[in-house]
């Protein structure tokens, strides 16, 4: 499974680094399959996606029990995790993100 | 090491390389201790392995997910904010969209809600508010635009402690029962408005019946008086103004009756274009110019069986009507006859109407149109949007009940400001039907004097008995006048009067006129029976000839029409003979 949200333009690299405000996100989000802590993931990013980061985010849902070797490729080493690749820096979350910051994203809370 | 990096700086990135990956295993391990982590990725021989982390929270939320699964109806869950928490198969299948790509989104972005009835918007809230579920119907119109009944259970969820933290929906598609229900509805609405004009038909024809009656009596009297004031011109003015009005009222009474379906008719084969035309032609020179009328007919318009009188006065009244309504506005009225055949799918439009071959006129008009409410009473007598005083509101109960009587039916459609057509489906003649004359009544015979004949007049309305006896012996019959139908057959049948007509009314109380006359003429074959009613159908006709009855006249009657009719009856046409 590998979804894209909200994918409304390519993500431009200094653009993207440019300025947070206008700043396209590119996030993903790493699950097993539709357990508890996943769902809630997936709703609790989005969530935070809609309404902090409208129209310019790129949400990308990798189910790592369908496949195993995106999970290594990428180094990750539980589910649910949540990467974002852009803006830089590259950050990472691990958990069901009922409580993920704000600034995880680089956001004002 | 990276080695675009200065020794020192290497050392310093791959420490702070270290330290990130630390504080992610130390994360790992938190998040596995509060339960936020599902699964665990693992490196084996044959490559990653994936671990699930099933405690007995995962476990319990498993079997739930399982269970919601198999429900046939689309389950939805919310939270505060009304973001989709969770979405069953059956949502994903009703709403086409998949669970991961929901999740997290507003619900109105799954649907948009239509209330079939507004007031439940708020009731749904106060309900949840106050009891905590409500259940009602409602409209989702999806991503792509279909739309679907929706049979909404929807209750508040709560915690132990009494914090609401979201909403459980069950959402069952209920589009195609609401099909069904709509039809039964639909139909029960036609019943409802078919009987509805079938009493108001009733009513009318009785309380025209007895109009009938009164305009009877006071024409009888107008002819006597008239006779009585031969010299007196001041009085005779009046009368005629009385006999005028009452011959006005006498026409609108026709009109009730045709509502009522109680008028008599002439069927017989007819060209639909023919009557129209003629029909179009006395519209022209009624509206004179004032709205021009376009006619359109095609060749294969079918003949059917109906009487020619009637038709006309349909398509008069559509007229008439249509013009009104282009008063003021520019545009010309259409009439247009054709020939239509109407399938099993037609069928599903006009519920009245069965498969097979029709000739529709169609009268269209640019007028101002009429809104649903309007549309609902137009065939109800006496309903009209005419100011006061303009209009009978019989034109189009009129329309109604003559189209009733030849199986024939009326579809309206129009909208406020944008004109109306009304289309008039007759059935086409088949070979029955062709099969069936012209079911007409023969002139009278050459007039003459009573020469002191009997006649014995049964009639229960008495002013109007008294005046049929004074205006007979006016003409030298002599007349046994009886109200009380018992009273006149026994004096018949004991031989107490012998009598060389009889005339009865049909509609009286008890005995009918019918019965009055099968027991006259079972004991007196040869005497002649003149039977008068304001009813008139095919039926009675029937009936009355097999009761013996020779001649059947319409209320109010026409004295001169009786007055040929008695002579007809009672003076034999003269023989002849013939030498060879």
């Amino acid at each position: 499974m590998r979804i894209k949200s909200s994918a409304t333009r390519k993500p431009d690299f200094k653009a993207a680094t440019a300025n947070l405000d206008n700043a396209h996100y590119v996030l993903e989000l790493y699950v097993a399959g539709t357990t508890g802590n996943s769902e809630r993931a997936i709703v609790n990013i989005r969530k935070l996606c809609e309404e902090r980061l409208q129209g310019r985010y790129t949400l990308d849902i990798v189910d790592i029990s369908q496949r195993p070797s995106l999970a290594a490729d990428n180094q990750i080493i539980a589910a649910p995790t949540l990467i974002k690749q852009l803006p830089l820096p590259t950050r990472r979350f691990i958990g069901g993100m009922s409580m993920i910051p704000s600034s995880f994203l680089g956001l004002a809370s | 090491m990276r080695a675009d990096l200065p020794p020192d700086a290497a050392l310093l990135a791959q420490n702070a390389d270290l330290r990130s990956r630390l504080q992610e295993a130390e994360q790992t391990l938190q998040a596995i201790r509060a339960g936020a982590v599902d699964a665990l990725v693992v490196e084996t021989s044959a490559g990653p392995q994936i671990f699930l982390l099933q405690g007995i929270e995962a476990e319990s939320y498993r079997l739930r997910s399982e269970m919601l699964a198999q429900v046939s109806d689309a389950v939805i869950a919310t939270d505060n904010d009304e973001s989709v928490t969770y979405l069953n198969a059956a949502a994903e299948r009703q709403y086409g969209v998949t669970e991961v790509n929901v999740l997290g989104r507003k619900l109105s972005w799954l649907y948009e809600t239509r209330w079939l009835r507004p007031e439940d918007k708020a009731a749904e809230m106060t309900a949840l508010r106050d009891l905590g579920h409500w259940r009602g119907e409602k409209v989702h119109v999806t991503h792509s635009g279909k739309a679907i009944n929706i049979d909404c259970s929807m209750t508040r969820m709560v915690t132990k402690d009494g914090m609401a933290y979201g909403r459980l929906a069950v959402f069952r598609d209920i589009t195609h029962q609401k099909g069904h229900e709509n039809l039964r509805k639909l139909l029960e609405k036609q019943l409802h408005e078919s009987q509805k004009m079938e009493a108001l038909g009733t009513l009318a024809g009785g309380v025209a019946h007895d109009f009938n009656n009164i305009l009877g009596t006071i024409l009888i009297n107008v002819q006597l008086a008239r006779r009585d004031a031969t010299a007196n011109w001041r009085a005779l003015v009046s009368l005629e103004e009385i006999d005028k009005a009452a011959r006005r009222a006498s026409d609108l009474v026709q009109q009730i009756l045709a509502f009522g379906r109680q008028q008599s008719n002439t069927r017989q084969v007819i060209s639909i274009p023919s009557a129209v035309e003629e029909s179009i032609r006395l519209l022209r020179a009624a509206l004179s110019g004032k709205v021009l009328i376009e006619y359109q007919c095609a060749p294969d318009t079918p003949s059917v069986v109906a009487d020619l009188t009637q038709v006309q006065q349909v398509v008069l009244n559509l007229g008439n009507n249509a013009a009104y309504a282009m008063e003021g506005r520019a545009g010309n009225i259409t009439i247009r006859v054709e020939g239509v055949v109407l399938d099993e799918a037609s069928m599903q439009r006009h519920h009245n109407l069965l498969p097979g071959k029709y000739a529709r006129i169609v009268v269209s008009d640019a007028g101002h149109g009429m809104d649903v409410a309007t549309q609902q009473r137009i065939f109800e007598p006496f309903f009209t949007t005419k100011p006061q005083g303009q209009g009978t509101g019989l034109g189009l109960a009129v329309v109604h009940g003559i189209l009733r009587t030849h199986k024939a039916e009326i579809v309206v459609h129009s909208e406020p400001g944008r004109g109306s057509r009304f289309e008039v489906y007759f059935p086409a003649v088949n070979e029955v039907a062709a099969a069936l004359g012209p079911d007409t009544m023969e002139p009278a015979g050459m007039a003459s004097e009573g020469r002191g004949r009997h006649i014995l007049y049964i009639d229960d309305d008495q002013p109007q008995l008294y005046a049929n006896k004074r205006m007979l012996e006016s003409w030298g019959y002599r007349v046994s006048a009886y109200y009380a139908q018992r009273e006149a057959l026994q004096a018949v049948l004991t031989g107490k009067i012998r009598c060389d007509l009889l005339v009865t009314d049909f509609n009286m109380p008890g005995t009918s006129g019918l019965e009055v006359a099968r027991a006259i003429h079972l004991m007196l074959p040869e005497l002649p029976i003149i039977m008068v009613s304001g009813f008139i159908t095919d039926e009675l006709r029937e009936q009355a000839a097999a009761a013996g009855v020779r001649r059947l006249i319409g209320k109010p009657q026409d004295m001169e029409e009786l007055r040929d009719i008695l002579q007809s009856l009672l003076i034999p046409p003269p023989r002849r003979s013939f030498l060879t």
